[in-house]
């Protein structure tokens, strides 16, 4: 599955229980697929922070292909994306290009989401898993 | 030919041909398979596979518990990310 970072960036939240709810969640995955974008928007909210520590410890989890599989932003899920946006577009629904690219990945890739915004990846007819609820 | 196999893979069309005897080896050693001459895979044991992953989900809660700790001592938190997202443009309402 991919991770969206609405359950990725708890695991840097003020309230323990659910910082520990992310590792746990984590840990039980044999895999963690994430996309490029995912790391883009938490690399974006520990910069806005200026964060130093937390920031080095994250890329250095980046780094770490034996940890992370991220997928990066390709043609292919250029296109998916595009698409959605045109179809939604003519219903007067404008989504976010971030959470395009990244329902656009699990799409592609064939794999469920987790995420705590069910309703940003609704258009994609994909498996959405809600982790935490 | 077998010593030359160990350290450098078996080449995918024999490693298919000749799959009972690497599960067998792969009992004693990890054996290596090979994609154009390059190595792609292996056959390993199922204890190797389960302290493979043991290793794999120890050294994963490392890492989070180091993220976790780095957080609540720099005082970073996801609560201040504020939004994530580029903005989107109003549009025009006909």
């Amino acid at each position: 599955m991919i991770i969206d970072t609405s359950v990725l960036s708890p695991l840097f939240s003020k309230d323990p229980k659910k910082q520990a709810q992310v590792a746990n969640f984590l840990q039980q995955q044999p895999r963690i697929l994430t996309s490029a974008i995912v790391i883009m928007e938490i690399e974006f909210g520990l910069q806005k922070l200026g964060s130093k520590k937390v920031l080095a410890d994250f890329h250095e989890f980046l780094e770490d292909e034996t940890l992370l599989d991220i997928i990066a932003v390709d043609t292919q899920i250029t296109l998916l994306a595009a698409k959605k946006r045109a179809e939604m577009q003519k219903k007067g629904i404008i989504l976010h290009t971030e959470d395009l690219l990244i329902g656009a990945t699990a799409k592609m890739l064939g794999v469920p989401i987790a995420t705590q915004n069910r309703q940003d990846f609704e258009p994609w007819n994909i498996e959405i898993i809600s982790p935490f609820s | 030919m077998s010593s030359v196999r160990k350290s450098e893979g078996w080449p995918l069309s024999e490693a298919k041909a000749r799959i009972s005897e690497l599960v067998r080896l792969a009992q004693k050693e990890p054996q290596r398979v090979q994609v154009s001459g390059e190595p792609a895979g292996a056959f390993i044991s199922e204890k190797d596979l389960q302290l493979l992953m043991e290793i794999k989900k120890q050294k994963m809660a490392k890492m989070l518990d180091r993220l976790i700790r780095s957080s609540q001592e720099e005082g970073i938190h996801s609560e201040d990310f504020g939004e994530l997202r580029g903005p989107i443009k109003d549009i025009e309402l006909k």
